[in-house]
């Protein structure tokens, strides 16, 4: 006998990623889902987004990669909400996120950065309820990688080439990897950062300022 | 890598309905993944083979997983055409590398072919 089933075998994490979307967008919360391989620069790039948007604007961090608490640490000198999660995964799940939200202040918050697992695949299949993704990778990974990892870079909002200082020793066609990245997506921006260039900050902010204004006030203003 | 977490859904899910039809034993399962995906089938056979050992329901079962075409549109001449390939499709009318995905990325399961739960009471009836 044939007993038709017709599910799709991510619907639980979906549904509670859903779940997770609602919560962020009734708080006004723009929650940025932050992926990338391991020490590409993702609590780096973090903390630099800290510092220059904490005078206007409320931030809460849920760090998702491995690394035990390091990054937590990392982060706890600037004293704002800061929730470790403990995944032994390849990828966060929306699960793991929904239980981050119980210990986080979201009616006091403005921005939720979360720090996906280093990864350039897995996280790309697991939605987590975000309201934006940012793909960073770093000049040294090569300029290749678009083609490499396809679906995470299909689905970036913005794309953030990291540790730009280092382009005098690598041959990295930044030309290039827009246009790979063009292939597979409609819309988005590419930023090039450097910690050590204190301005290279700035746009990626602004960026998110304005989605922040554009997408969590503006359309969910009416809440 | 991130098939295990995917077929340990795909046990709960087959266990639960297995449990809400009454079924003592699923013997086949057909599950469709979109091309597009990046879950590989021969992943989730693996970890499939180690989980359903938990499940009596699941003993003797089989996945049968069939990739399935994804849809795609070309974004200089509009044409929508069928993919079975990677996510770097090209339009087969006029070649643009530039093309929307528009589906291809779902993993489903379809259905579940299942012994008919008592096979005294159905030659009865
Ligand atoms: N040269 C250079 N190194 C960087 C930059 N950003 C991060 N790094 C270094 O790369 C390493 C990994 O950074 P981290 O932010 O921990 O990466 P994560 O694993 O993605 O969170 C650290 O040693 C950083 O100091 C950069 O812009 N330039
Ligand atoms: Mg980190
Ligand atoms: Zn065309």
């Amino acid at each position: 006998m044939r007993i038709k089933v017709l599910k799709n075998v991510l619907e639980k994490n979906d549904n509670q990623a859903q779940i997770n979307r609602d919560l962020f967008k009734k708080n006004r919360v723009l929650a940025v889902n932050i992926m990338g391989s391991p020490g590409c620069g993702k609590t780096t790039l973090i903390e630099a987004l800290i510092n220059v948007l904490i005078p206007s604007y409320r931030i809460g961090v849920i760090e998702g990669d491995y690394a035990g608490t390091v990054d937590a640490e990392r982060l706890s000198r600037y004293h704002i909400p800061v929730v470790q999660l403990d995944t032994s995964s390849c990828h966060l799940n929306a699960h793991f996120v929904g239980s981050a939200l119980d210990h986080l202040p979201l009616r006091d918050l403005d921005f939720v950065f979360i720090e996906n697992v280093g990864n350039l695949i897995c996280p790309a299949e697991f939605d987590i309820g975000d309201l934006l993704k940012l793909v960073l990778y770093s000049i040294p990974e090569g300029d290749d990688k678009p083609l490499k990892y396809p679906l995470m870079f299909s689905q970036a909002d913005a794309v953030v080439l990291t540790k730009s200082d280092l382009k005098p020793h690598f041959d990295f066609d930044v030309k290039k990897v827009r246009e790979s990245i063009a292939r597979l997506n409609r819309e988005f921006e590419i930023f090039e950062f450097s910690k050590k260039s204190h301005s290279s900050i700035k746009p990626i902010a602004n960026f998110l300022e304005s989605r922040f204004r554009a997408t969590v006030l503006k359309s969910y203003g009416d809440l | 890598m991130h098939e295990l977490s995917v077929t340990q859904e795909i046990v709960n899910i087959l266990v639960e309905e297995a449990r809400k039809h009454g079924v003592n034993r699923v013997t086949m399962v057909k599950l469709k993944l979109g091309t597009f995906s990046t879950f590989q089938p021969e992943a989730v056979n693996f970890y499939f083979e180690i989980l359903k050992k938990d499940f009596p329901e699941l003993e003797t079962t089989e996945l049968q997983i069939e990739l399935e075409p994804g849809r795609c549109m070309c974004r200089e001449c509009n044409l929508e055409f069928e993919s079975s390939g990677d996510m770097f499709p090209v339009c087969p009318r006029c070649g643009s590398i530039f093309v929307e995905i528009l589906s291809g990325k779902d993993f489903l399961i379809e259905y579940m072919e299942v012994e008919d739960e008592d096979k005294s009471t159905q030659k009865c009836a």
